[in-house]
């Protein structure tokens, strides 16, 4: 670990990741024009990546700072999205060792019959698992108990992706297809109670109707819309007592636009990155024994993304997001890259509640609340993360963090190994052993509860 | 010279899935003695985009609100692996006609 790590310093992640790609790609047999190209891909994104947040924070960050001092909110925390979180994760110094570890780590549950879900094909979404180990190293500078966080964590993860498999496969109809992307799985407990509550409560009998909510707010899907609103609003808040001065709306517009550009620009970048893991992900794809059991592939959450009231929840959540964010005491995140990724995050939900945008928005906002919290909670490690790998984050007030980092199960499961405690850590283990117990042995029990609980006289069928 | 066919992804976010179910069909398609020029969106951007016809062929794996007069061609399979050949023998269609 020691000489990696004084390879890792001299080189820095912009070499570091890419070598590490071209290893893994010569490892499972991708010939070596395709290999070079991957990780040249991901040098590529790793500096666009740089390049756009250098030039973002020094604008955004003293508007932060106006809005923080004038409207006496203490939201110091940036937002920097599900893109930038990937790419730190997959910076720091345990990040690309561990994206090789868990590949492995993956195939062979898989192989063992531990689990019946084929995770690396979502390979790229490994860094939600990885950041969470890269916390914890941070905080315990103990490799092997970050090591075990990632590994129970994936674990713990595939249980849930296999709880949720048959729901999330019906209601978008990919057949054999679910969630593995350990932010999105990790909500599945939640998700599940709050399902079953909020029937009780009678959540089922109000139905919205997503197509006209969609043709009303369907300019909010763009990236670049949302993120000039969302400027021009942040810099309006911090500028608010000098709204009379030309200055002012200098730095209104700036923001608005360069929010704009982020958001636009932002995907093309982590399109780059995204692309050298597309050759390791076909490849893990082929070597997937398909044997007589029923199995399912892991598949990214962007399959979900587009259905009607998948799309419609993601919409109606943003302006749910900004209120909460300002209204609840104790949140200091403000809000902004993740603004247009609701829809992602509304998948299980809406899963579960079969299609009602109601239940599933209320479902959508009680996770997010929570997620403020965690977020709240592990912003300042993060942005410690973000320093090491080369973010340049200006002042001591502002911080960053992404909601990929602030999943509520995970971020609880390592509060829990943070202590270091060896009964805490115990606990947490049996819990989930029982769970895993449970599940493998009441499995159809289980499922059928869950369709059960999905299932209205009403039933809108998906048209995906 | 080879016909360049103009081919648009489309995902969620145009960033991941996009990106990896462009490169197969890129590759595909240049199997068969194209040349391709991709290009990857997300889905509101993309009902924007495909009517001023800068495109040839449009694959995704979310749907994209609206229709149009070229072919748009759900690739799902690329991404799970399962039922590729379906989606490379639709892509073939849509070129050679």
């Amino acid at each position: 670990m020691q000489t990696l790590k004084t390879i890792m310093d001299t080189f820095g992640a912009n070499i570091f990741v890419p070598i590490v790609i071209f290893l893994i790609c010569i490892f499972m047999k991708i010939n070596v024009k395709k290999a070079i190209n991957s990780a040249i891909l991901a040098a590529v994104g790793l500096i666009g990546f740089d390049m756009i947040t250098n030039y973002f924070t020094p604008v955004i960050s003293p508007v932060v700072d106006k809005m923080v001092k004038l409207a006496h909110l203490n939201l110091p925390v940036l937002d920097i999205g599900w893109q930038a979180t990937a790419v730190i994760a997959y910076s720091t110094q345990i990040g690309m060792v561990f994206i090789a570890v868990l590949l492995i780590f993956q195939v062979f549950l898989f192989a063992i019959k531990w689990t019946n879900v084929f995770m690396p094909s979502d390979l790229w979404n490994n860094y939600s698992l990885i950041l969470w180990g890269s916390e914890l190293y941070f905080v315990t500078k103990n490799m092997w108990l970050a090591s075990f966080l990632m590994l129970f964590g994936n674990m713990v993860c595939l249980l849930y992706s296999e709880v949720i498999a048959n729901r999330w496969s019906t209601y978008y109809g990919y057949p054999q297809c679910t969630l593995s992307a350990p932010h999105q799985v990790g909500n599945v407990p939640f998700a599940l109670i709050l399902n079953v509550v909020l029937s009780k409560l009678g959540a089922d009998k109000i139905q919205l109707n997503p197509e006209n909510i969609r043709k009303k707010l369907g300019f909010l899907g763009d990236p670049m819309i949302i993120g000039f609103i969302v400027g021009f609003l942040l810099g309006f808040i911090g500028n608010f007592t000098t709204l009379t001065a030309i200055a002012s709306w200098g730095q209104i517009l700036t923001t608005a636009v360069t929010t704009s550009a982020v958001m636009a620009i932002f995907p093309k970048i982590g399109s780059i990155f995204a692309a050298s893991f597309s050759s390791i992900t076909s490849a893990s794809q082929k070597s997937m024994k398909k044997g007589g059991r029923e199995w399912y592939v892991a598949v990214n959450d962007a399959l979900g993304y587009g259905e009607s009231a998948t799309l419609t929840t993601g919409i109606l959540m943003i302006p749910f997001a900004l209120i909460m964010a300002f209204i609840l005491p104790g949140n200091i995140i403000v809000p902004v890259m993740c603004l247009t990724g609701f829809a992602y995050d509304s998948e299980i939900n809406i899963a579960l509640a079969d299609g009602n945008i109601f239940k599933a928005l209320i479902m959508d906002i009680c996770i997010f609340a929570g997620q403020l919290y965690i977020g709240s909670y592990f912003a300042p490690m993060f942005t410690k993360i973000a320093k090491q790998v080369g973010v340049k984050i200006p002042g001591n007030s502002l911080m960053v963090i992404g909601f990929v980092a602030a999943n509520i199960l995970l971020g609880l499961i390592t509060i829990a190994f943070m202590t270091k405690n060896p009964l805490i850590i115990g606990i947490v283990v049996i819990l989930y052993i029982v769970q895993f117990i449970y599940f493998k042995k009441n499995k159809k029990k289980v499922i059928d509860t869950i369709e059960k609980h999905s299932d209205y006289s009403n039933v809108h069928v998906a048209k995906s | 010279m080879k016909k360049t066919i103009n081919l648009l992804a489309v995902c969620g976010s145009g960033t991941v899935s996009s990106t990896m179910v462009a490169e197969k069909a890129q590759e595909y398609i240049e199997s068969l003695g194209f040349n391709v020029q991709a290009e990857e969106l997300n889905p509101q951007q993309a009902s924007e985009r495909i009517p001023s016809g800068d495109y040839d062929l449009v694959v995704f794996t979310s749907p994209i609100p609206g229709t149009y007069d070229i072919p748009i061609i759900n690739a799902t399979g690329l991404l799970t692996g399962i039922g590729e050949e379906d989606v490379f023998e639709k892509i073939k269609e849509a070129i050679t006609e």
